[in-house]
């Protein structure tokens, strides 16, 4: 089997072909960093107009690179959401055309799936159900995966995302975009206790993550300009790393038939998140699956790899199918107060 | 087989020529907003009608909707790389121009189309022999009103002529058919957005 999938959902333009039994036979990828970077974050038109210009070389350059044909492949799977509604369309109608120019199936992908998946890409004996700690600049959520589209959501963040703190705190100190890598290099030389910040949330009996305060508690550091830079990087990348962890502690606790803790998501690429939560695992003797660093930040093969899953189920959509801005992969977990907002 | 793709304003209009620009099939439905959900449902209905497969694709470029100009032109890159054919662009405005009715015995036209922000998209032709007199422009109304063809045609074409007073509006949407009225040139732009307005965003908010 043969996916060519398509990524589009946000700042990285992205085409891969994965095949069935895991080989990534190619993965394309153009970021926008330097067309967001005057910006200090990620404009949305700008966003789908990089998007229509990067893709169609990107689907040549993919097939091209896999030696393969759009004749070849078995499907076309493409993000149809949630993200920023401009870039999907753009990836989701290309997707479409590819279909149906090459009498192909289309497969609709929610981009939190593809994330959801991605693990059992590099793992092939992670077996449902697993816990998913999905972190990036848009979602902060604990999932059970229990299944090809089945997934109870746990825990979800009712203010900021974590990976959105790591990039306003990025912001606040001058370290450019995208703030992720940035705060984790500016960090390793910084005192992870130096300055007192708050954990929210941390130890309350509600499971779910709230970034908003921990945001603005930099901001009130800088400005108080009683600390150095990777002082307070590092002190945030403590407090950011702990309230994950208790968050991910307490979820596990709860989540009794699980076959491995798995985190994914752009946030997943940072060492002290990994290396804190692998510690969590060891400690609840539970298998501990991080995908390698390209994989967790998005990418096509992930979609791919998603369209792989759902194709093995029969799942395919037809050519009319929506772009979703918002798409919640639990559609009947309980509202978290002040969330709802984020997928 | 021309496949021709315009989806830039509330139309989505799709026409197939053949080697002599007759019209072998047609689609042209104002459907507002949904252009990613129907614009490619609506080509794949059109060829298993009609049982053809194109041997080139041309897509409006806009301007127009920033939104549904990309959406077909991802819709033409996707099918041009899938049947391996070659696409090239068309502007909506030149659409709009060539199939303003050729019986107004005006030698030139003013196309005015709704563009972001209050403004409109305007640009004029001259029609016998078809050429552009300026270029694509995003104006302000009060601006727009500036320009001196009395027959005006596009969907601000009533906003202009009652703004300015004077004149005849055809109202209309780009219709992909209309491309067989253009001059070759005028179908062999690049297939990059003509979105003639930039961004909104500006840089150098950062905290």
């Amino acid at each position: 089997m043969l996916i060519l999938g398509l990524e589009s959902s946000c700042d990285e333009t992205a085409a891969a072909v994965v095949a069935g039994d895991r080989r990534v036979l190619s993965h394309k990828l153009a970021g926008q960093e330097a067309d967001h970077a005057p910006f200090g974050g990620v404009v949305p038109e700008i966003a789908a107009r990089a998007h229509g210009e990067q893709l169609p070389g990107l689907v040549r350059g993919a097939l091209a690179e896999a030696g393969v044909t759009l004749a070849d492949v078995d499907a076309v799977a493409a993000t149809a959401g949630p993200g920023l509604i401009g870039g999907v369309m753009v990836g989701l109608v290309t997707a479409k055309a590819l279909a149906l120019s090459a009498g192909k199936p289309l497969i609709t992908v929610n981009h939190l799936e593809g994330h959801a998946y991605s693990p059992r890409l590099v793992e092939p004996g992670l077996a449902f159900p697993y816990l998913l700690l999905l972190v990036s600049g848009g979602h902060c959520q604990l999932l059970e995966v229990r299944g090809v589209g089945r997934f109870r959501r746990l825990a979800t963040t009712i203010d900021d995302a974590v990976g959105e703190a790591f990039d306003k705190t990025a912001k606040i100190l001058g370290l450019g975009f995208p703030g992720g890598p940035a705060v984790e290099r500016a960090a390793a030389t910084g005192d992870p206790f130096a300055v007192p910040l708050p954990r929210p949330l941390l130890g309350t009996q509600e499971p779910h993550f709230s970034f908003a305060g921990l945001k603005s508690a930099v901001l009130r550091a800088r400005d108080a300009g009683t600390h150095s830079v990777p002082d307070i990087a590092a002190s945030f990348q403590q407090a950011a790393v702990e309230c994950l962890v208790d968050r991910t502690e307490r979820a596990l606790a709860r989540a009794v038939d699980v076959t491995a803790l798995v985190v994914a998501g752009g946030v997943a690429a940072n060492r002290r998140v990994r290396s804190a939560l692998e510690a969590v695992a060891t400690a609840r003797a539970v298998p501990f699956v991080a995908p390698p660093g390209w994989l967790c930040t998005d990418n096509a093969a992930m979609i791919a790899w998603a369209g792989v899953e759902r194709l093995r189920e029969g799942l395919t959509d037809s050519l009319d199918a929506p772009a979703r801005a918002r798409w919640p992969l639990d559609p009947d977990a309980e509202p978290a107060r002040g969330a709802g907002v984020k997928a | 087989m021309l496949l021709v793709i315009s989806s830039a304003t509330e139309a989505v209009s799709l026409a197939l020529l053949d080697l002599s620009d007759a019209v072998l099939a047609e689609r042209h439905e104002l459907i507002g907003r949904g252009h990613a959900e129907r614009l490619v449902q609506m080509i794949a209905e059109m060829l298993r009608a009609s049982g053809e497969r194109p041997t080139a694709i041309l897509a409006d470029c806009g301007p127009g909707s920033f939104t549904g100009i990309r959406v077909g032109l991802a819709a033409a890159n996707g099918l041009s790389i899938g049947w391996g054919v070659p696409v090239s662009g068309v502007s909506a405005l030149a659409l709009l121009a060539a199939g303003a009715p050729a019986g107004r015995d005006a030698a030139e036209v003013a196309v005015a189309m709704v563009g972001g922000h209050g403004e409109l998209f305007v640009q004029s032709f001259a029609r016998m022999p078809f050429r552009a007199l300026d270029e694509p422009r995003s104006l302000p109304p009060e601006m727009a009103v500036a320009l001196p063809q009395p027959l005006v045609v596009g969907n601000a074409a009533e906003q202009l002529v009652a703004a300015r007073g004077f004149g005849e509006a055809l109202p209309a949407h780009p219709r992909a058919a209309d491309a067989r009225l253009l001059p070759p040139a005028f179908r062999a732009l690049p297939v990059r957005p003509l979105y003639v307005r930039a961004p909104d965003a500006k840089p150098g908010r950062v905290a």
